[in-house]
């Protein structure tokens, strides 16, 4: 029976022969086998931890990520769909067009929400490829515009961060995880005549395009202000991690988190550090700012709620990682874990941390960055009253965040259906 | 669920969190070089557990050493189970020889390999997916060396990206089966019983060929990993015994001390021969060297002992 087992592919084959020999030896097959069968299935179990688990090869985005835009959410999909859907609020959502993009294969998914643009829709693909998408006036199929770069190449490096555009919307930027920053023309498609600009490290930070500036991180740790015209670097900082996070824009500041557990606030022209501030753990999502608080969620868990000075307001304990943008919507702040659940903070300047509500949303983790209705409530805020939440299980839910949160709606992706209210169980 | 859910904290928090934060430092520590940090952090590995592997070593062969004896009870005893089972376990009380002890540093060192495996997927990995993974495995009181600001790591060394299997191919495959190859053979021992022999013969070649054909597609930092631990437990192996047989022409003095608890090498030479005439050239250089250590051995004083 022993001379049966399978042959080990661990060091210590040469221990469970000796041991084979053992129970061999000893006639007493239960004890030692016993043991024996512990050892083995210890392997198997190392085998199944060490082998199944991604090998590198399970990059598939952070489930359906979604963009709105007046009464239509735009989803990218896990399996490599750009889904169009009529947002009817409290009445529920449908399908208004689909179109599988990159082929047969599809473009694998992606981390972060498209880019809605005046003519088309940007998604940066896991396969390595910007899409620009036909918006879909109707039902039916979207179509590809165009794709950058245009020709089909063996696997390139991914893109993770989103598109982004400018406010003319007549340039469209994306960081690669080649390193490049690509610059095209939002219409046509065609490379702006300085692209791409090597930035030497893998760029997964979406950038900001302002006043003729592109603002953006990389790996290597460094943040670049770029001028958009001429591809000239106007200023770079390096901070002692890798940027990740897309920056924010606030009164003359770029203010960014690192992986060196610093948010850097610095000079929008000079890119000298005004201040900064430690965190538990890095800063993955993007700051915030409302009136003169700056919200920046940390992948401790934490919020933390900071002046103009980078002087800590108040800071409250969500209780797992944030990787998710947060948004600001009529109620106050809307900021999503990592294990799922979805809370809304009170944004007004108060001494200490006030969460309105909080709700567990699905039961998967939320990943995917926080997006809005760009229609506003009904407050006279401006700020719009519900949030999209994209989740890693593929469905998307918008969620009523006016007077308290639920859910108006959720859309499965992977089943392709939706409907008023919650997501029926798989 | 709740045992699982227990077993999972203390996987990662007894295993996976400390042996990943060690290598994150020990990259910083490296000047950022992931193939450095993974070979410091096997040495380091093997070093802390070298009294294990010295002593499943020992067990190991003073259990092999024992086996003629073992045999002569099977045959003194055939047919009582029992009995043979009782006389057995006396005759490796009595000669010192745990065979649980052959098992046991087996068992304990099992975690360390798998979590090892674990860790090194965990942070060789550089997609969002796994990175945001890492990130609440990092201990925050490490402020002496800045380890959150490591990740991602750089996994390039020599020619090889770490994450991603080996580009030559071919390279780290066949260090993997060679070192494998070798270190098994050094610990293979001579059995007087022949289905042992056959099991340790297929042993020896199937291993280093599965983990060699393995390795063409793993991530080349776990072919990394494997050689190093590979050539570390050869020189551990060296060390304690010798060459054993890899080199039986050249035996390392005091090669035949460490052999075997002296009075279980009173019979080697009638067994072994017997098992070497069943299996060639190589069983055959075995059976002479296992004949040279019976020779300068008492015979009778094991032998005595155990005979009623």
């Amino acid at each position: 029976m022993i001379d049966n087992l399978p042959p080990s592919r661990n060091l210590t084959a040469a221990g469970i022969a000796a041991a084979a020999a053992a129970a061999s030896a000893a006639r007493t097959p239960s004890r030692w086998l016993l043991l024996i069968l512990t050892a083995w299935g210890l392997m198997a179990l190392g085998l199944a931890a060490a082998c199944t688990p991604n090998l590198g090869a399970s990059t598939q985005g952070w489930g359906a990520v979604a963009a709105g835009n007046d009464a239509t959410v735009y989803i990218t999909t896990l399996d490599g769909q750009l889904l169009a859907l009529d947002d009817f609020g409290i009445d529920g959502v449908s399908q208004r067009a689909r179109s599988t993009i990159g082929g047969e294969q599809g473009f694998r998914g992606s981390y972060n929400p498209p880019a809605v643009g005046l003519q088309h829709i940007y998604v940066a693909g896991i396969d390595g490829y910007l899409y620009a998408m036909e918006r879909p006036e109707s039902a039916g199929t979207v179509g590809t515009a165009w794709r950058n770069p245009p020709v089909t190449t063996d696997e390139i490096p991914p893109l993770v961060g989103s598109p982004a555009l400018d406010e003319a919307g007549r340039i469209v930027a994306v960081g690669s995880e080649d390193g490049n920053l690509y610059a095209y023309s939002a219409i046509t498609g065609e490379p702006l005549e300085w692209s791409p600009f090597p930035a030497g490290g893998e760029i997964w930070s979406t950038p900001v395009l302002r006043g003729g500036k592109a603002y953006f991180g990389t790996q290597a740790g460094t943040i670049y202000a770029l001028d958009l015209n001429t591809g000239a670097v106007d200023w770079q900082y390096e901070t002692g991690g890798a940027v990740v996070a897309k920056p924010l824009i606030h009164k003359e500041m770029l203010i960014v988190g690192s992986f060196d557990r610093q948010l850097y606030a610095l000079g929008l022209r000079s890119g000298d550090v005004r201040w900064q501030f430690g965190a538990g753990n890095w800063w993955w999502a993007s700051p915030i700012a409302s009136g003169r608080t700056i919200f920046a969620p940390a992948m401790d868990g934490k919020v933390y709620a900071l002046d103009e000075n980078g002087s800590l307001l108040w800071e409250h304990d969500l209780g797992a990682p944030i990787v998710s943008d947060p948004v600001l919507v009529e109620r106050g702040l809307a900021v999503a874990t990592m294990d799922g659940t979805l809370a809304l903070l009170r944004t007004a300047e108060t001494a200490s941390a006030q969460v309105l509500t909080s709700l567990r949303v699905g039961n998967a983790e939320i990943k995917a960055p926080l997006t809005t209705p760009r229609t506003p409530g009904a407050g006279g805020s401006g700020l719009p009253d519900a949030v999209y939440v994209g989740s890693d299980d593929g469905t998307v839910r918008r969620m009523r965040a006016s007077s308290g949160l639920g859910i108006e709606w959720c859309y499965d992706a992977r089943e392709n259906r939706g409907g008023a209210g919650d997501c029926p169980a798989r | 669920m709740e045992f699982f859910s227990i077993f999972i904290l203390l996987w990662n928090e007894v295993i996976i969190r400390p042996m990943l934060n060690t290598l994150l430092v020990l990259y910083v520590l490296c000047f950022s070089q992931m193939g450095i940090a993974i070979i410091a952090f096997t040495v380091l590995v093997r070093v802390v557990t070298i009294p294990l592997t010295v002593r499943q070593v020992r067990q190991m062969r003073a259990m092999t050493g024992l086996q003629p004896r073992v045999r002569e009870i099977q045959e003194r005893y055939a047919g009582d189970r029992q009995r043979i089972s009782q006389e057995t376990m006396r005759l490796y009380r009595e000669s010192g020889v745990s065979p649980v002890g052959c098992l046991g540093p087996l068992i304990v060192q099992m975690p360390i390999l798998i979590g090892l495996f674990r860790v090194l997927i965990q942070t060789l990995f550089n997609n969002p997916e796994d990175l945001v993974n890492l990130s609440d495995k990092l201990y925050p009181w490490i402020t002496f060396v800045p380890i959150h600001a490591a990740a991602p790591v750089n996994s390039q060394f020599l020619w090889l990206d770490l994450s991603q299997p080996d580009p030559s191919p071919i390279v780290m495959p066949i260090l993997v089966a060679a070192s494998t190859w070798v270190q098994q053979k050094m610990t293979q021992m001579p059995s007087p019983d022949p289905r042992q022999q056959s099991s340790q013969t297929m042993m020896l070649w199937m291993m280093p060929i599965f983990l060699g054909a393995f390795s063409l597609g793993w991530p080349s930092g776990l072919p990394l990993y494997w050689v190093v631990s590979n050539i570390i437990g050869i020189g551990i192996q060296y060390f304690i015994t010798g060459w054993g047989p890899l080199f039986p022409l050249f035996p390392k003095r005091g090669d035949d001390a460490a052999a075997a608890p002296a009075p279980a090498a009173a019979n080697s030479q009638e067994n072994v021969s017997d098992a070497g005439n069943n299996s060639g050239g190589s069983d055959r250089r075995r059976s002479r060297r296992a004949g040279a250590r019976g020779a300068r051995r008492r015979p009778q004083r094991g032998r005595g002992r155990n005979t009623k």
